[in-house]
């Protein structure tokens, strides 16, 4: 579980049992923006309610929650989250050489696949062609 | 095995026209459901695809028509399928080093194939013309398929929470004292 520093600074005063006008008058917020944060949190969460947040968020400290180094929530901003979909290998320290092993790799899987799948084919064949 | 190909181009053949026009559909298709529901790297995929691909058939690049000028084509390597390969190489390597996506591997890997078949074709006379073509024109067809899937993926996933590039993957600290 990851969670961007102000949403994470939101969800630890919905713990502290603080009100929307008080989060953001403490983080100097709009409260439609808290109210955005706390949107963000609930679908992350995969919640209904604060009090849903607030009881999802004391386990996923109690779990290892992590939070992301930027404390804005640019993601969010441009309709993406920040959760990656490929091993951490290949986003960090040296993406680049191991996402071209990947390719690679991925290139070679492929290729060993298709003359495999080609030799059983003219196996077969030449065993029908032999029978028939 | 020279029977067994010969029959496998025989069915190629004939089912040429409709290919090309199944694949032409299709692809447009994933254009269009990628402008409306994709997410970056699903645009960039299919836009790469085609425009090297449809500014390659507006060049008539690999549009003869009698076998004989097809089997002349591809006799020797075919320069101009070879140019138009390696842009898509360009392309699809370049997208997968920067989207946070699985699938642009698969589709980078399938065109370092598709390079590979000319680079071979060019060092050796060995190469049946049969096998060349399948190694050039085959992972087209499969990329497409590795693209819907991409597409389906990225439409069942939830939205908001993962990033479309790497430079939007954040890096993964300790949690702050909770105050």
């Amino acid at each position: 579980m990851q969670l961007t520093q102000r949403q994470c600074e939101v969800a630890d005063r919905l713990l502290a049992g603080m009100t929307i006008a008080a989060i953001a008058e403490d983080l100097n917020l709009t409260e439609s923006r808290v109210n955005q944060i706390i949107r963000a949190l609930k679908n992350r969460f995969e919640v209904d309610t604060q009090a849903g947040i607030v009881a999802a968020y004391q386990k996923a400290l109690e779990t290892g929650l992590t939070h992301s180094e930027a404390p804005d929530d640019q993601g969010e901003a441009a309709g993406t989250g920040d959760e990656s979909l490929v091993p951490e290998v290949l986003n960090a320290p040296h993406p680049i050489l191991y996402r071209l092993v990947a390719i690679c790799v991925a290139a070679l899987m492929l290729a060993i696949t298709f003359m495999a799948l080609t030799q059983f084919a003219v196996t077969l064949n030449d065993a029908l062609s032999a029978n028939g | 095995m020279g029977e067994f190909f010969g029959q496998i181009y025989e069915i190629l053949r004939m089912t040429s026209p409709w290919r090309i026009s199944l694949q032409e559909t299709w692809t447009i298709a994933l254009l269009i459901t990628a402008l409306l529901w994709g997410g970056g790297p699903e645009k960039v995929a299919i836009s790469v695809w085609l425009i090297v691909v449809e500014f390659s058939r507006y060049l008539s690049i690999n549009t003869e028509k009698t076998p004989e000028a097809t089997l002349a084509l591809w006799s020797g390597v075919n320069w101009n399928s070879f140019l138009v390969d390696g842009l898509l190489l360009i392309g699809f390597v370049g997208l997968a080093l920067i989207a946070n996506r699985r699938y642009v591997f698969w589709i980078a890997g399938l065109q370092v194939i598709a390079v590979m078949g000319h680079v071979v074709r060019a060092s050796t006379d060995d190469l049946m013309i049969f096998v060349y073509g399948l190694m050039v024109m085959g992972p087209g067809w499969l990329q497409i398929f590795v693209m819907t899937a991409g597409q389906i993926a990225h439409l069942r996933r939830k939205r908001g929470v993962y990033a479309d590039w790497i430079w939007q993957v954040r890096r993964r600290v300790a949690a702050p004292p909770v105050s």
